[in-house]
């Protein structure tokens, strides 16, 4: 199926706040993802108030700006929060600590909406990504979206009825009849949406890969998934350390080679072992593609790695 | 078996196919086909499900679509049931369960397998949503005359729900009324143990065995 992105759309390349995304097999690095302030993550003593130990996120932070630096593989970061003020504190913090774009990864409508309030009153809505447009977001959460002027969100094509590639494509067109995920994007004024097809558990995790080529082909849009929600229900996986981390950077490498433009590749402590493995990957498979004429944008894996 | 309509119905639930479950199941009503062979025949292709999960041979992507299956064709038969249970008077079911996902967290996957799987082993089952005040747990147990609470929580910042409606049931003197069975990803026997709850469910399969422990049935 190699190619097949050649046949049916054209890729789009996005550009949020000098990070490129998207594209054609080996175009540009993937973006890697990592998490931060997830619920039970151990640096984060309250989380309803925002209380969190700040030198350990600064270093777990620069860590993965670092990363993107050696490698070639830009980061983005994702800002997990479970109440409105404490996530508010967790913007205010990233902001100040890295240039990277950061999702609002509100775990419900409430903390969502007051991030959005946050970066629009603060004038951060271009390093914002909206997290996530569902088939559980109502009419009034497209609303706050569009009015801060959001323009890029992740849009996550899972369906409970289908966690088939072919129901993740359904949703992207129809919501139970109604308006799809696309609408549903448009509608909130994204014009940069970028697709996630949902990790359920690690087998799951094929599925999902191939959703990716399926919206890639159909619609060109960046898209992507989180190997990482397959890896914290992989029980087999946690043998020992290192047996864990070779199946986590084998997971994103597998989800990379897959075609994926974005991973969400877990706690961003897991920094250190993702980058390499991934732009080991990316490195080489950017070479061999230069020489089918595919030319890679600056910085690129190919150009730091070896 | 011998009949190919029940083969086809329990083929369809084994590999999740949820478009065809409805019509075969419609289509054994018409045949004069007993209402306790049909839901005998889904009961036991949700259970080759969950031993090809317990096997290693299906995943959570199988177990979701065998349980949407087996739904659509139990909400089929579900009218036929309830007026045999109705014209016999009697109780067919083993118990009855009120299950939601608790306050502050909108998980329904876990939570609908659990549903299914509790409606294919027998069970009366509830299922009053996602993002559920405790005080409803109370209230619709009440109505409904539950034997058992089952509570979902799929974060570490409400998992303490669970502590909450045990201490909850106590307050309102009910405590002893219910059996609180507890899951979600979070979750432990150890935690279990640690809250007070009566049972723990690692799985949707495991909720269903535990579920049988409490009444008494295994």
């Amino acid at each position: 199926m190699q190619g097949s992105q050649k046949q049916g759309q054209k890729q789009k390349i996005y550009d949020i706040a000098g990070v490129k995304i998207g594209g054609e097999r080996g175009e540009t690095p993937t973006v890697l993802v990592g998490t931060i302030f997830y619920s039970g993550h151990k640096i984060v003593e309250d989380p309803k108030k925002g209380v969190f130990d700040k030198a350990k996120a600064e270093e777990i932070v620069n860590a993965q700006d670092e990363m993107a630096d050696v490698t070639g593989n830009p980061c983005m970061v994702d800002v997990v929060g479970d109440f409105p003020e404490g996530m508010v504190k967790y913007l205010e913090f990233i902001a100040d600590t890295t240039d990277s774009p950061f999702l609002l990864d509100g775990v419900n409508a409430e903390t969502r909406i007051h991030a959005v309030d946050y970066v629009k009153e603060v004038g951060l809505t271009s390093r914002a990504i909206y997290s996530t447009i569902s088939h559980t977001t109502k009419e009034d959460e497209l609303q706050v979206i569009r009015d801060a002027g959001i323009e890029c969100a992740i849009v996550f094509a899972f369906s409970t009825y289908d966690p088939t590639p072919e129901g993740k494509m359904g949703l992207l067109k129809s919501v139970d009849g109604g308006p799809g995920l696309l609408e549903m994007a448009e509608k909130a004024g994204v014009t940069k949406p970028i697709i996630d097809t949902a990790v359920l558990d690690i087998s799951s995790l094929a599925l999902s890969c191939k959703a990716i080529r399926m919206v890639k082909y159909e619609y060109g849009y960046p898209a992507g998934c989180a190997p990482a929600n397959g890896m914290s229900l992989w029980k087999k996986a946690r043998r020992e350390k290192m047996y864990y981390k070779a199946c986590e950077a084998s997971a994103s490498v597998y989800t990379v080679s897959m075609g994926a433009d974005f991973i969400l590749y877990g706690p961003i402590t897991s920094a250190s072992t993702v980058f390499p493995a991934v732009a080991t990957y990316e490195a080489l498979l950017g070479y061999g593609e230069k020489w089918s004429g595919v030319e890679q944008v600056e910085g690129h894996p190919v150009y730091k790695m070896f | 078996m011998g009949n190919e309509v029940l083969e086809k119905l329990q083929e369809v639930i084994i590999k999740g196919k949820r478009a065809d479950s409805p019509a075969l199941v419609t289509q054994a009503i018409e045949d004069g086909v007993d209402v306790d062979t049909i839901i005998n025949t889904m009961s036991d292709a949700m259970k080759v499900v969950g031993e090809k999960f317990s096997k290693g041979e299906y995943f959570i992507t199988e177990m979701l679509l065998g349980a949407h299956a087996f739904k659509a064709g139990f909400d089929v038969l579900r009218p036929k049931l309830e007026e045999k249970v109705k014209k016999t008077g009697g109780q067919s079911k083993k118990g009855v369960i009120v299950l939601g996902t608790v306050i502050n967290d909108i998980h329904d996957i876990g939570k609908n397998m659990v549903a299914s799987a509790l409606q294919a082993a027998g069970f009366e089952v509830h299922d009053i949503g996602i993002d559920v005040p405790l005080e409803k747990f109370i209230e619709k147990a009440e109505e409904v005359n539950a034997d058992i609470i089952a509570l979902s929580a799929l974060l570490t910042t409400t998992m303490g729900e669970t502590k909450n409606l045990i201490e909850l049931l106590k307050q309102s003197g009910v405590r002893e009324k219910y059996k609180v069975l507890i899951g979600g990803a979070p979750i432990s026997q150890k935690f279990a143990d640690a809250v007070g709850a009566d049972a723990y469910g690692e799985d949707a399969f495991d909720a269903v065995n535990k579920a049988k422990k409490l009444m008494g049935l295994s």
